[in-house]
């Protein structure tokens, strides 16, 4: 019998290669990976069984030790989340929307929405470089856009009170509206002058032609200019374009 | 006269006889499987042929068994009466279902030297005591634990087959799992 065999071969000492290989694998059941893998690298058999039984087991566990390792590693070149928060690149409302919103850290949304607030990071960052490239208060002083001050609140008094003395371009501007202003106002002056002017003169027409009908019946009938007549002959006459007609 | 009040003798293969109770020695699968068919009841279907054993009834089954030897033998059946009012609840390969915890009796019956642990995992295998094997082989287990190769290799007296190179690429191969 085979067993009988095994147990007048048992040595002096317990030798594990000398169990069948079913019974090793019993034993090996106890054993986590890293034993394995030991026990692999003692024996040219016990690597056969031990690869023979476990090949997926240590392939699968392979692959999740080197993804943790890799995780790992990552996290330490990879700023946490407080100092990508202390560095202003994470706002403190993106902040806990991103991060206590219920999305899950490692789901697509989450992904998703730090790719969307770190485009969104990237342009404030890039318009706020734009922004510092304007020219400071110095060198428009020095250009002369601005008049030299004293301090920073009475400008900002003056500005809000509208006292423009502080800005010499809006007062030139200020200055340069109210003399359009002031030229359109003589022009309309002088045409609305022209026009009463006009009308003056067909007035003078108008009465002296009046007259000269009063004249001429008074001269005609010899008795004093009535007045109904005025009226009538007033009547008569109509206005048009600085003309008169007589009708 | 009942089941378990049935003797049994075994007999190792170096003539040691061994009296127990049926009840204890059919903690071993295998013997039970025996006695099933060898039969202790005449309404049994098979029982023709052991109409002559009724005679015996009165006297002991005796089972050789040649492949343990006594010193083992003494062990498991030490082990067998203590748990002979213990159910493992096992599934049909009589392998068990549930996890039974390791009393510290048991670890003290296990702490033998190697040689004995050796022949009671055989001897657990062959007369089919799956709770005794698994138990053994968990002690063989907590004795690779934690161990480099070169430990694991003097703890059981391995010899070291491997060539240099065939060494290294091992080495090489499992890098990935230095440091965890």
């Amino acid at each position: 019998m085979e067993d009988q065999q095994l147990v007048s071969l048992v040595p002096d000492a317990f030798n594990i290669l000398d169990l069948p290989a079913e019974l090793m694998i019993r034993v090996f059941r106890y054993l986590d990976y890293a034993d394995l893998l030991s026990l692999s690298r003692t024996n040219s058999r016990l690597r056969n069984v031990i690869c023979d039984h476990y090949f997926n087991y240590i392939l699968s566990l392979r692959n999740m030790t080197v993804k943790y390792k890799l995780n790992r590693w990552l996290q330490l070149l990879r700023p946490t989340r407080a100092e990508v928060f202390r560095m202003r690149m994470l706002n403190y409302r993106s902040f806990f929307y991103v991060f206590e919103s219920g999305i899950s850290e490692n789901s697509f949304q989450h992904q998703f929405e730090v790719i969307r607030l770190f485009n969104a990071m990237l342009t404030r960052d890039r318009l706020r470089k734009l922004l510092a490239q304007r020219p400071t208060r110095s060198e428009l002083i020095v250009r002369g856009i601005l008049k030299p001050e004293q301090s920073d609140g009475s400008q900002a008094v003056n500005y809000a009170n509208g006292h423009n003395s502080q800005f010499p371009l809006k007062t030139k501007i200020d200055r340069l509206e109210q003399e359009n202003l002031s030229e359109i106002l003589r022009l309309f002056i002088r045409g609305y002058e022209r026009n009463r002017k006009r009308k003056n003169k067909n007035f003078v027409e108008f009465m002296r032609t009046v007259n000269f009908f009063e004249s001429l019946v008074r001269s005609s009938e010899g008795k004093p200019f009535d007045k109904c007549v005025k009226k009538k002959v007033l009547l008569n006459v109509q206005i048009e374009g600085g003309r008169v007609r007589y009708v | 006269m009942t089941q378990s009040d049935m003797k049994v003798v075994l007999i190792s293969s170096d003539d040691e006889r061994f009296v127990v109770d049926r009840k204890v020695a059919e903690k071993s699968l295998m013997i039970k499987n025996m006695l099933k068919h060898v039969g202790n009841n005449n309404n049994d279907d098979d029982s023709d042929e052991e109409e002559d054993d009724d005679d015996q009834n009165s006297e002991p089954y005796e089972i050789p068994i040649s492949s343990v030897r006594g010193s083992v033998m003494k062990h498991v059946l030490d082990w067998c009466e203590h748990y002979k009012n213990v159910d493992f609840p096992t599934n049909d390969d009589g392998d068990l279902i549930a996890e039974h915890p390791v009393s510290d009796w048991d670890k003290e019956f296990l702490t033998v030297d190697q040689e004995m642990l050796y022949g009671i995992i055989l001897a657990a295998n062959y007369f089919n005591i799956k709770p005794l094997l698994d138990r053994a082989c968990q002690q063989v287990a907590n004795m690779i634990k934690g161990k480099s190769p070169e430990e694991i290799r003097k703890t059981f007296n391995i010899s070291n087959d491997f060539t240099a190179e065939e060494e290294a690429a091992i080495r090489r191969e499992n890098e990935w799992a230095e440091d965890r």
